[in-house]
């Protein structure tokens, strides 16, 4: 292992695709429970890393861990232990909500029982009471994103992986999305997430700024708006996007 | 095992939920095995017939009569003609004709040979090919009458066809059309549902998963498996119940073929999700894949009748050692022996295709 300590640590990752380098000599670490973004425009490589941690990518070259696992080894090691939740919606929209966690939960393994006892704990947590019975596809965008990631978490992952989780969403709903996630690092849990909201930065610990696949800037929101000279990480943004110009 | 018992599970509430998908499974054979049961027949009957009687003798008029009473023709006899028989077939007013000559009594008497003539409308080779094959058999019959001393006018026209007397084409087609059915439930089905995966975005959810590549593999095809296995039970029972197909060989062995038929069917499937990134696609694909093998199946049109290089190529077509050996069984009713090469083949075929599916089949894309 390189680093015990960090739920996710890579060094150097880089994904070529042909002569096109989506993401391009990485480095960054994440600890047990740490909120951790990963910002940047449209194609500045936040999802082609996601999805190389999460297994569904070969990394070109670099080296990594998750939660203590090595990335180009151990990925189906590494599947058990995360939890991820993409852009897109995608849980079966022909299911009930019942159904669907007890697919995937069933997946990892879980009992129907413990299937239940948990999706109840988080539901009531997260105001998705009631809705076992209904089908995902009648259900709007706020409720199913919150599903989404119930979904995600209810086997216990040690790493939590959500690529751009709000995209979509009211302001409101992503006010308190950002609350559950929150509650749910202060339980120990790694998460990363994407975003290109700039408001949801400051509920970060740490960014991660990405540029064309490469890391522009590193640090807590303070640190980076120290770094830069300027008041928001709006500004932070703009300053790493003119400043390459 | 629990964690495929889970897939199959929720492969099965989604088959059901969606009532085009039960549609599919359960109606449609149906309205298949009545459409080519009942519509596309390559049976010969009620072909308009004419006896053309130049000589008007007994002899002649005895000829006649073997042509009539029977379901195959409707004999319209004419003696004396306006107008060349050719003409009267080219204006569709018959599809057949018998012709004899002005000494055609005369002719016998001496011992002379005289000449029939019979004219088709070819239009149709398949109908004409079998008409003409039921003239000869009249004129044989007839002969052979006239040979033992003109004493035997009770003596009906035997007919020497094997298997399947009556030329029952929905005997025939039964086989295929079960073949067509488990080709549209196990390949089409098992294609379109991982590949509606890949378009929904659920696919990449599962490939988070744990899940081993074998779990998503038989957790997406079992459940397809089972269904052609019901509709093909429905489709034979309709079969031997409405349409009375003999089962003359052993089910067992039937069900056998079967199930040797949809691995390898089942292995195309997975091959088409692996080529196809959507629904449409692996539509077009399953296809073009059916239309030949329907086509270069035996089904329709005899394999012995394609140009030699055709006949290679069916030697990869599963649907055609399908339906021989569904035919063998159910008309002839031979042993394992007779069937066994077909099995092999179908094994074989299975074998490689879903290998090279399974292998094309990754969790991790590079």
């Amino acid at each position: 292992m390189i680093s015990g300590d960090y739920a996710v640590s890579v060094e150097r990752l880089t994904k070529r695709f042909g002569r096109f380098t989506a993401v391009d000599n990485v480095s960054f670490d994440i600890v047990r429970g740490e909120i951790f973004g990963l910002l940047g425009a449209n194609g500045a490589g936040k999802t082609t890393t996601i999805r190389m941690l999460a297994g569904l990518l070969k990394p070109s070259s670099g080296r990594g861990t998750v939660a203590g696992f090595d990335i180009n080894r151990d990925y189906e090691k590494i599947k058990r232990r995360i939890g991820y939740m993409s852009q897109k919606f995608s849980l079966y929209e022909d299911l009930t909500v019942y159904e669907n966690i007890r697919f995937f939960g069933g997946v990892y393994g879980l009992t129907g029982k413990q299937i239940r006892e948990r999706f109840e704990e988080i539901a009531s947590h997260i105001g998705l009471s009631g809705l076992m019975e209904r089908r995902t596809d009648g259900l709007p965008p706020g409720i199913r994103q919150r599903l989404a990631l119930a979904n995600a978490i209810l086997h216990r992952p040690l790493v939590l992986f959500l690529d751009e989780p709000t995209s979509g969403v009211d302001p409101i709903m992503r006010r308190q999305f950002w609350d559950i996630i929150n509650s749910i690092a202060a339980d120990g849990m790694a998460v990363l997430v994407t975003t290109h909201y700039m408001d949801e930065a400051e509920y970060c610990n740490n960014l991660m700024v990405m540029r064309d696949g490469k890391k522009v800037a590193t640090g807590s929101p303070g640190e980076l708006k120290k770094q830069f000279h300027v008041s928001s990480i709006e500004e932070v943004f703009v300053s790493t996007e003119m400043g390459k110009r | 095992m629990n964690a495929l018992l889970n897939f199959i599970r929720k492969e099965f509430i989604q088959v059901f939920r969606d009532r085009n998908m039960v549609r599919i499974i359960f109606v449609v054979p149906l309205v298949q095995l009545f459409i080519l049961g009942y519509a596309v027949t390559t049976d010969v009957r009620n072909v308009d017939l004419l006896f053309v009687d130049r000589d008007d003798s007994q002899m002649s008029r005895e000829l006649l009569g073997s042509f009539m009473n029977n379901e195959y023709f409707n004999v319209k006899a004419l003696y004396q003609y306006a107008e060349p028989v050719e003409r009267l077939i080219r204006r569709g007013e018959a599809k057949a004709a018998v012709v004899v000559g002005r000494n055609f009594e005369r002719g016998l008497e001496k011992g002379e040979g005289v000449g029939i003539q019979v004219l088709l409308d070819g239009e149709n080779s398949n109908t004409s090919s079998v008409a003409l094959s039921y003239c000869v058999g009249y004129i044989n019959s007839f002969a052979h009458r006239i040979a033992r001393g003109r004493t035997a006018h009770v003596v009906n026209p035997v007919m020497n066809i094997r298997y399947n007397p009556e030329l029952e084409s929905v005997y025939f087609m039964i086989p295929g059309i079960i073949g067509v059915l488990l080709t549209v439930l196990t390949m089409l089905l098992t294609g379109l549902a991982i590949v509606k995966e890949k378009e929904k975005g659920t696919f990449e959810q599962l490939m988070v998963t744990p899940l081993k590549p074998w779990q998503i593999i038989a957790g997406k095809t079992i459940p397809f498996a089972v269904l052609a296995l019901v509709a093909m039970g429905i489709a034979m029972i309709v079969g031997v119940l409405w349409f009375k197909v003999p089962i003359r060989g052993s089910i067992v062995l039937f069900v056998l073929g079967a199930f040797c038929f949809i691995i390898a069917n089942l292995g195309l499937g997975i091959f088409i999700s692996t080529i196809a990134g959507t629904q449409q696609q692996a539509l077009f694909t399953s296809w073009a894949f059916m239309v030949v093998f329907i086509l270069l199946s035996g089904l329709f049109f005899p394999i012995e009748n394609m140009p030699h290089w055709v006949q290679y190529i069916t030697v990869v077509n599963p649907l055609k050692y399908f339906i021989r050996s569904a035919r063998d069984l159910l008309l002839k009713g031979v042993g394992l022996q007779t069937i066994l090469p077909d099995l092999e083949a179908l094994v074989i075929i299975g074998i490689s295709i879903f290998a090279t599916s399974v292998m094309r089949f990754h969790k991790r894309l590079t």
